[in-house]
């Protein structure tokens, strides 16, 4: 998409802040949308760090949080995946419009990482975005620019495995160091919720009444504790 | 104390002692979560007192405790402390586990990071349930505790 | 009379292990000095490694996690009506405060708006929430300051606060209370006219804990000038709420952005105090209950009739798309980073809590400093465990 047809989608209050993005890192930025009195711009992986100086320079002074997303949805977790939209509804709206973009300046790769930044003078919000190699999970750190991120890098590192390249101290912050694994991403499954389902969303048990029915049913039952006993186990 | 120490103990005795014991109790606060707020609530709030039971929440140290009560999400980052000041308890020794996370882990029993109940890891005489309870639970907890004492036979607790 | 299983022993072992690791990276010359996870100054579970050389504070390392509860996690296998139950809690003495911005980023994607009567009960709420959450600060401070008689009156008149929330709600804490769409009930009979008396009361314990604390020699005396935040630097880590308006910075949410709430429909004002130290940061506080008690008021003068729900389903399914949502919560800026996928529960939820980033400076804030005023500024920027950790 051409930079014109963003430039429409973005309301006036950001103009100004989208033109000092393009003028500094030009190539940098790959797509821009405001909502409201927020603003979100997907930047270069390589412009990461240049994107926060020049956010800091025209007076995002507030740093108010860095995260990441794990954008992958096909695995086969244990637990129930709640988030996904029933297909037969999807079929049966087709005929509507089509749902607005998930990916608000979404990306095409699995990983991102996202960062707001606050304007107290102007009261505007931006959210900087960039995503992540699979393969190469490395990200500059803007702990140098913004103390606060300190912290919120070393969450993320914790969390999802990204590595900030020039940040201090890399180790664990919520987690014993002991710990195996990045929670956040989604193909950690939760061990807990594999051994046993949610016991909310099991239908209850039919009524006892036909014998030959039960007989089958016990014997799914049976298979089903196999299975659980299996995971358990493994 | 001799008598103790030869393996008999007389009723009358033991009666004595135990309802000395049971009235003063120092509690070893362990405050981790939302329970711990009302768990202060109870002791500090002069509408529930606990120090009408005989509970005196002060004890400098888990060394000079009785009763520890374990109130809150316990995690597996936590957990070896509460293992180790539990151990540093002088016996005879209770500990009451307030609120649904410290007894099974409650909302978060799917979680990476919760240990599903602290009777995991130290024994527990009294499970107080709510999420969290309210002070008159754990006021409840604390006098079905003085109950327990009272009923105990002190030359089957201290000898062995 | 247990025996802790293998696996107990096992990690027992190892974050033994891991714990002298982290003493041993620190430790070089001077006395270190090991503040936590037990202890009154943090109350919670904060672990602060404090490397000494006399009594001055050389480096400062605050170890959080121990009350890390993995929300994010587990906002991704829950429905957005189990959400709600589980973010109650996050900063657990303002619970309510905690539901609103997540419901708001709910209806913000689902396109609906909750009637006018059902905001204005949130908002009631809402500062109630606060009430309940900073008067524990009020009394606890003296407490960590060696005054214990505040926090008897603290939790004397936080007494009313919670009972008026019970009675509303059906829970003293973790109210469960605020739906997508407007609320679970409406108010109990008489509820106005209690909210009111209390909200008297509330301003009588404003007045005595201004008279016998802040009016206080030896309170100013450990409180003036100790732990002085710079408004940019204050801004740099991300402080918010009474922190950063202690420190000159004049932003409060609840008035600056729009919000569905009914703030903008009462009369009052936002305290900003220039000095940046914890004496501004307590009197800031003190005056913001103060502020939040007459906010009530008026709300329950003006408190429109009609219904409290919004029309939406029976089985929410919210659309897709992302929406961040944050208020003025009693200890700062939270908010909430929804993405949804079309489904019954969150794809991914992003909580950005206010306490993590007010103690991501004590590093910063803490050297130089002397030790009795380490217990003054951690009581001071006053954070919530479960606030940090989440």
């Amino acid at each position: 998409m051409t930079e014109e047809n963003h430039l429409s989608t973005v309301s006036d209050l950001f103009s100004d802040t989208v033109a000092h993005f393009i003028e500094a890192l030009s190539e940098g930025v790959l797509q821009y949308e405001s909502k409201e009195k927020d603003l979100w711009i997907r930047v270069k992986n390589s412009s990461w760090a240049k994107a926060a100086q020049v956010a800091k320079s025209i007076n995002f002074n507030y740093f108010c949080f860095l995260s990441g997303i794990d954008w992958k949805d096909n695995d086969e977790l244990g637990s129930e995946k709640l988030w996904q939209a029933p297909s037969e509804s999807v079929e049966s709206k087709s005929s509507k419009p089509p749902p607005k973009l998930v990916k608000i300046a979404g990306g095409q790769s699995r990983f991102q990482v996202f960062a707001r930044l606050f304007s107290i003078e102007k009261k505007l919000g931006l959210f900087l975005k960039t995503d992540l190699d699979e393969k190469d999970l490395v990200i500059d750190s803007w702990s140098h620019i913004y103390k606060g991120a300190n912290w919120h890098e070393r969450e993320t590192w914790e969390m999802f495995g990204f590595v900030f390249k020039g940040h201090s101290d890399l180790r664990h912050i919520y987690l014993p160091s002991s710990f195996e694994g990045n929670p956040l991403r989604k193909d950690f499954s939760l061990l807990a919720r594999q051994v046993k389902p949610w016991p909310g969303l099991v239908d209850p048990e039919d009524m006892p009444e036909q014998p030959e029915q039960s007989n089958s049913k016990q014997s799914n039952i049976d298979e089903s504790s196999n299975n659980s006993d299996n995971s358990e186990q493994s | 104390m001799a008598l103790v120490n030869k393996k008999f103990f007389p009723k009358p005795l033991s009666h004595i002692l135990n309802n000395a014991r049971k009235y003063s109790l120092w509690v070893y606060q362990w405050g981790l979560a939302c329970c711990a707020i009302e768990m202060a609530a109870t002791f500090v709030s002069p509408r529930y007192d606990v120090m009408r039971l005989g509970v005196i929440p002060f004890p400098a140290s888990p060394r000079q405790a009785d009763l520890m009560i374990v109130s809150g999400t316990v995690t597996d980052k936590m957990a070896p402390s509460i293992r180790r000041l539990w151990e540093q308890m002088p016996d005879p020794k209770y500990v009451i586990s307030m609120g649904s996370c410290a007894n099974s882990g409650g909302p978060y029993w799917d979680s990476y990071s919760v240990t599903k109940g602290v009777d995991q890891i130290i024994p527990v005489d009294i499970y107080v349930p709510g999420c969290p309870p309210r002070p008159e639970a754990l006021l409840e907890a604390i006098v079905l505790l003085q109950k327990k004492i009272a009923t105990e036979d002190v030359s089957q607790r201290w000898i062995q | 009379m247990s025996n802790p299983s293998n696996w107990n022993q096992a990690s027992y072992i190892s974050a033994q292990a891991a714990d002298a690791r982290i003493n041993i990276e620190i430790e070089s010359e001077g006395t270190v000095l090991n503040l936590g996870p037990q202890h009154p100054a943090t109350h919670g579970t904060l672990r602060i490694v404090v490397k000494l050389e006399g009594e001055k504070v050389v480096s400062a390392d605050p170890v959080c996690g121990y009350m890390h509860r993995g929300y994010e996690k587990l906002t991704e296998v829950r429905t957005y009506a189990q959400v709600t139950t589980l973010i109650n809690r996050i900063d657990w003495l303002g619970s309510f405060a905690n539901e609103v911005p997540f419901i708001l980023a709910a209806e913000k994607l689902m396109e609906v708006e909750a009637p006018p009567r059902a905001q204005w009960i949130r908002t009631i709420l809402f500062e109630m929430a606060r009430i309940a959450n900073l008067s524990v600060f009020l009394g606890e401070m003296g407490v960590q300051l060696g005054a214990i008689t505040p926090v008897f009156y603290a939790f004397r008149d936080r007494e009313f606060v919670l009972n008026l929330i019970e009675s509303a709600t059906g829970g003293r804490f973790h109210p469960n209370f605020d739906r997508i769409g407007g609320l679970k009930e409406d108010l109990p009979k008489g509820w106005l006219q209690s909210t009111q008396q209390a909200m008297v009361k509330m301003r009588h314990f404003c007045d005595e804990l201004e008279q016998m604390l802040l009016e206080n020699e030896i309170f100013q005396a450990r409180c003036k000038g100790v732990g002085v935040i710079p408004a940019d630097v204050a801004l740099n880590y991300g402080l918010s709420g009474a922190n950063l308006r202690a420190s000159g910075v004049d932003w409060d949410i609840r008035r600056d952005q729009d919000c569905a709430l009914a703030w903008k429909h009462c009369d009052w004002k936002v305290h900003v105090l220039d000095e940046g130290d914890s004496f501004a940061r307590y009197k800031l506080r003190l005056q913001e209950v103060r502020e939040s008690t007459h906010i009530i008021d008026q709300l329950c003068q003006s408190i429109p009739s009609g219904s409290i729900m919004a029309k939406v389903p029976k089985i929410i399914r919210v659309p897709p798309g992302e929406a961040f949502v944050n208020t003025e919560n009693p200890l700062g800026e939270m908010g909430y980073y929804v993405i949804s996928k079309g489904g019954l529960g969150p794809f991914r939820t992003k909580i950005r809590t206010p306490s993590f980033n007010n103690i991501s400076i004590l590093p910063w804030l803490l050297k130089g400093v002397y030790l009795p005023d380490v217990i003054t500024i951690l009581a001071s920027l006053y954070f919530i465990l479960g606030d940090i950790d989440r």
